[in-house]
């Protein structure tokens, strides 16, 4: 079967959070380092590595063939967690545990390389997570429990934004697309049914849309403003101003999903 | 687009300047078919006092701005929102002429929305949309409309020049030109596009003998024909001659730059090949588009509104 793309599902798989997260306890806070891209995150995003290129804990570089990837010492010393890695029988990759801490947020990205079609499978298993916890596809909220497994396609826009008080830890596993996978995947389709909810702020600011729409002096006021920065951060201020919740990060994405779908439009034959 | 008036070469930069705005695509109106055709009944367009067909690089652009030189008139060029209804049946094997109609109706009252009181809108279409004249005229029956084309050799060199996108087949798909994939050939492009342009040209022809609201008329006659058989044809009168005569001055596709006639310089540039190749494909259709077109310049009560 050639890989379809699917924009997300639960995996019919649930691991015991209790066991997990006496793993993740017992891994030293000076372990765990900074992620890279700085510029993707604001607060605070670390990570640490059960399974990665040189073997070692504190590297977590994804990228890389299969035959590059090592078991870490701490693969060893989380028998909870590697049971659930051993539970995917497909060729690994780096396996990480990433941690968003309380307060932080993940930036709108996409993970381009990370595509069924290009034979790469990314699954997510919630180890410790809060109600507060943001997880947006496509500007839809999925609610990832501790212990569930997900497959998630990310080269689809996604942020992540931690608003509760307690860090947000999952294990990270990358492979390779393998027959064993694709059952998988065509198991869940067909088990499992994945909920997923227009976040709170994106229908408000949906609604404030239907107002401007119906506005004529906003619309000139919002007409004025030019540049993109300036006119996002207007659109933020005057839906305070009328008591609509929405923030920069929902105009920011509205911005980009409406504006990649007008390019593609544009070259489209 | 508030009071923007459409004065563009094409309708399309218009719009695109008018995307750079961070607001349109924050506050873009997304709306089905059947949603327009509902906000279009409360919000009708100006009326559609003409369509213009033509072969490309004939003088359809000098045409459109002439038009627009008045203020009474809204001319859209070639708007590609009019090209995905023309050509939705092939991507959408249930759709019915009559649906198909009311659409392009529709699209034509969105685009020809009165933004500064203008009474009459005029649409230039892409040049494969000939081929579907028949529909644009059940859509418009009150629309008076034209077929304008110009000596085969010079449109190909000036193809050669800059060719449009729709001479390459993975731009435009060849259905709309009534060609095959398998037509086009990377060592032939001139033959791919004179064949198209051939398969245009018919389209015209035909259109002009099935309907005698649609004139023929040649590049050679602009751009005076607007002063001449095109006023009443296309429902203007003495009084907005001078406004067009200004436009006229003006190089359609290079403001700022006078309109001047070019066909000695194409002519010196096309090589032998390239004549072949237009004696081969295109001149009978010419020839014929000739003959029709003199008598109707005989018989011109005919087509008078």
């Amino acid at each position: 079967m050639p890989p379809v793309a699917i924009p997300w599902t639960k995996l019919p798989f649930v691991f015991d959070p209790v066991g997990l997260q006496e793993d993740l306890q017992s891994i030293p806070s000076q372990a765990w380092v900074p992620h890279f891209n700085p510029q993707d995150y604001s607060g605070e995003w670390s990570s640490v590595a059960l399974r990665s290129r040189s073997g070692r804990a504190d590297d977590i570089t994804a990228q890389g063939a299969v035959e590059d990837f090592h078991d870490t010492p701490l693969a060893a010393q989380c028998p909870h967690l590697w049971a659930a890695v051993e539970a995917f029988e497909l060729p690994l990759k780096s396996v990480r545990l990433l941690r968003l801490h309380a307060g932080s947020r993940v930036r709108e990205h996409c993970d381009r390389d990370l595509r069924l079609d290009a034979g790469e499978l990314r699954i997510h298993i919630p180890v410790a997570t809060n109600k507060d916890v943001e997880f947006i596809v496509a500007n839809r909220r999925l609610e990832l429990g501790e212990g569930e497994a997900w497959y998630i396609d990310f080269s689809q826009p996604h942020r992540i934004d931690n608003r509760g008080d307690t860090d947000r830890t999952h294990l990270i596993i990358d492979g390779t697309l393998n027959d064993w996978a694709i059952a998988l995947l065509q198991r869940a389709l067909s088990e499992v049914v994945t909920e997923s909810f227009e976040p709170e702020r994106m229908a408000s600011l949906r609604r404030f849309r239907e107002q401007v729409f119906n506005d004529e002096g906003l619309q000139t006021e919002l007409l004025k403003i030019t540049d993109r920065e300036k006119f996002l951060d207007a659109v933020v201020g005057a839906g305070r101003e009328r008591g609509f919740a929405f923030e920069l990060s929902e105009v920011e994405s509205e911005f980009n999903e409406r504006r990649r779908g007008w390019v593609e439009r544009s070259v489209g034959a | 687009m508030r009071r923007q008036r459409l004065l563009d070469s094409f309708f399309e930069e218009t719009l695109q300047r008018q995307m750079m705005h961070p607001f349109h695509h924050v506050f873009r109106r997304d709306s089905s078919m059947e949603e327009m055709v509902e906000w279009t009944e409360a919000h009708p367009g100006a009326r559609v006092g003409g369509v213009i067909f033509h072969m490309s690089r004939c003088g359809s652009t000098l045409l459109c701005r002439q038009l627009a030189a008045l203020e009474r008139n809204i001319v859209a060029s070639e708007p590609a929102p009019m090209d995905d209804v023309l050509r939705a049946a092939m991507r959408m094997s249930g759709l019915t002429r009559e649906v198909q109609v009311r659409w392009l109706r529709a699209m034509a009252a969105a685009i020809g929305q009165p933004r500064n009181g203008e009474q009459t809108f005029y649409l230039k279409t892409d040049c494969w949309h000939v081929r579907h004249a028949d529909l644009l005229s059940e859509a418009f029956p009150e629309a008076p409309r034209i077929f304008l084309y110009r000596d085969p050799v010079e449109v190909i060199v000036s193809q050669r020049r800059m060719p449009a996108v729709w001479t390459v087949p993975g731009m435009l798909h060849p259905n709309a030109l009534g060609m095959e994939f398998s037509d086009w050939d990377p060592r032939e492009t001139d033959v791919y596009c004179a064949r198209a342009l051939a398969n245009i040209c018919e389209a015209g022809l035909r259109a002009a003998q099935s309907d005698p609201r649609c004139l023929l008329v040649n590049y050679s006659e602009l751009p005076e024909a607007m002063y001449g058989r095109l006023l009443g044809h296309f429902g203007l009168r003495e009084e907005h001659v001078p406004a067009m005569r200004v436009a006229a001055q003006q190089s359609a596709k290079v403001p700022g730059m006078p309109f001047e006639r070019d066909d000695k310089a194409k002519q010196s540039e096309a090589t032998e090949r390239l004549r072949t190749v237009v004696a081969e494909h295109l001149q009978p259709v010419y020839d014929r588009l000739e003959a029709a077109r003199r008598t109707q310049m005989r018989a011109p009560e005919v087509v008078s509104a």
